[in-house]
């Protein structure tokens, strides 16, 4: 009799398990056809800001804040080339920036632009030593200030970090974000890809002039095939009747899928001479006319790193800290992903706020 | 063409691999389901499982050295076919005497090098200037400073009782 009324328990519990799922999924097609309306409604920034300067396709863009700044050291946000910056401002309570304009930072963020095939010859001297000097030179004029905080994020991490080897007397303080610098490590599969065994830039470069958008962000999505292909949309379909829950997830989704093109050479000596010669960490990496030595580094610097990160994995970032010659450095490593490490929840209510302490006592 | 059979025949006996190797896993997750939970959670746990299982078989996959070169490949093989597609335009256009983006290429490229020249020489004059520029702040600094001071010998001023007038 009780195996009878446990086989009935389990039998009703499926039962009535099936009845719920197919409500909750009439709910969730009724949701449907307002997605489109909600995902054009996304918007791509949300700080009070101004663009002060431009060279070319580059913008240096001002975060406006109500009182003037605490701090005469200026903050300037170096980005990627690949994807668009407002990642850094994503939306309320996700902004990276706010946290600094809140703060009493002059923040500033230079959007490189979206390169087309007239900007195919630009390369990383272009960026260092044209683009972002002359928008570093434009805010020591501007705000009156010897020098700048540079934060870099990802690909902008490198560059700022090259930069500051290049320029040190311009720089105060160096923050980045999970930047590539030792690209010996074989745990991100980016680095196997790019192995010049199995990857001809030359000839890719040569063919395809800028490097497609398109490539960039296939590349990035067969890094986690199953987790992006189809768990994201069994995880969407489940939680498309949560407002908070849409929003979010297009405000991403739109950023995601926002890559721009990366000019040929840049890619070209960027894939050659880090992915495959790694030559940063050898202090041979030419930028122009001059080799990059990080030893020449000696402001403080903020080394941050996400420890699930598959794009930029930590072994890429950590080697950073014996490299330069800088005494005061600071590593933090946050348990999230790569992308979680700036607009986490985690990071927006930890890790930004000690970082702006941090860079209060050194500003 | 043996080795081209011997290496198609390892990526699809790795690719083989992979599937089978995810299959197996993915019944095991299925044997270790409790039947304790109520129906979703069951379901969920079991499906969280599987993928789990799927994600590390492909990770695995995706770093063999047989996926890697079917990659190569294959990006071989439509850099290629976009080079005769290219080549294809290239002819159109000059058979009809209009630019093509080969020829577009080659005057960007010569603005590009004549730029790169004309900075390199600007850089270098400005190096010039400024190395001048310290020279003449030392020769300012060496001639602004007081002369040294030195006795004279010369001839001495006598009062005129002493010169006899």
């Amino acid at each position: 009799m009780s195996k009878r009324a446990s086989s009935n328990d389990v039998f009703s519990g499926w039962q009535d398990a099936m009845i719920n799922e197919g409500f909750a999924s009439l709910r969730r097609m009724a949701t449907l056809p307002f997605i489109a309306q909600k995902a054009r409604e996304v918007r791509k920034g949300v700080t009070p800001s101004e663009v002060v300067y431009e060279e070319d396709k580059a913008r240096l863009i001002h975060y406006i804040c109500p009182n003037p700044p605490r701090y005469k050291t200026p903050l300037l946000f170096v980005f990627a080339l690949v994807n668009r910056p407002y990642i850094f401002d994503l939306k309320e309570g996700r902004s990276v920036v706010a946290q600094f304009v809140d703060a009493g930072y002059d923040t500033y963020l230079l959007d490189w632009g979206v390169p087309n095939q007239a900007e195919r010859c630009l390369t990383p001297d272009d960026y260092i030593n044209g683009y972002l000097l002359n928008a570093v030179d434009y805010l020591r004029e501007r705000c009156n200030a010897p020098k700048v905080s540079l934060l870099g994020y990802c690909m902008g991490g490198t560059i700022a970090t090259m930069f500051t080897a290049l320029h040190q007397g311009l720089v105060k303080n160096l923050l980045i974000l999970a930047a590539g610098i030792d690209f010996s490590t074989r745990e991100g599969l980016i680095n196997l890809w790019t192995d010049e065994k199995y990857f001809d830039v030359d000839k890719f470069v040569d063919t395809v002039g800028n490097v497609p958008a398109e490539f960039m962000q296939n590349a990035f999505l067969m890094l986690k095939p199953v987790q992006n292909l189809i768990e994201k949309p069994i995880n969407f379909w489940e939680n498309c009747d949560r407002e908070e829950f849409v929003e979010d997830f297009l405000t991403m989704e739109t950023w995601l899928n926002d890559n721009v093109p990366v000019p040929g050479e840049m890619y070209r000596q960027w894939a050659k001479y880090l992915f495959q010669k790694n030559l940063l960490v050898q202090n041979k990496f030419p930028v122009g006319k001059h080799m990059v030595d990080l030893r020449k580094i000696t402001c403080p610097l903020m080394n941050l790193m996400a420890e699930k990160d598959d794009l930029v994995p930590p072994a890429q970032s950590a080697p950073l800290d014996d490299l330069v010659s800088s005494k005061d450095k600071q590593t933090i490593v946050v348990p999230s992903g790569h992308i979680g490490l700036s607009i986490g929840r985690h990071a927006q209510k930890h890790v930004w706020p000690s970082v702006c302490e941090w860079l209060s006592t050194r500003s | 063409m043996d080795e081209k059979f011997d290496q198609a025949f390892q990526q699809a006996a790795t690719f083989q691999k992979m599937w089978t190797d995810s299959f197996s896993q993915m019944a095991e997750v299925w044997t270790r389901a409790s039947p304790g939970k109520p129906p979703p959670d069951v379901i969920r746990e079991m499906r969280s499982g599987m993928l789990k299982v799927l994600a590390d078989c492909w990770e695995e996959f995706m770093r063999t050295p047989q996926f890697m070169e079917y990659m190569k490949n294959s990006m071989d093989g439509v850099l290629a076919l976009r080079k005769l597609g290219a080549d294809m335009m290239t002819r159109n256009h000059h058979a009809t005497q209009s630019p093509a983006r080969e020829d577009i290429d080659g005057v960007l490229l010569a603005i590009r090098h004549m730029e790169r020249r004309l900075l390199d020489r600007i850089e270098e004059v400005d190096a010039g200037i400024a190395e001048v520029g310290r020279r003449v702040e030392k020769l300012e600094e060496l001639g602004s400073a007081p002369p040294p001071r030195t006795t004279r010998k010369g001839p001495t001023r006598k009062s005129s009782a002493q010169a006899g007038i």
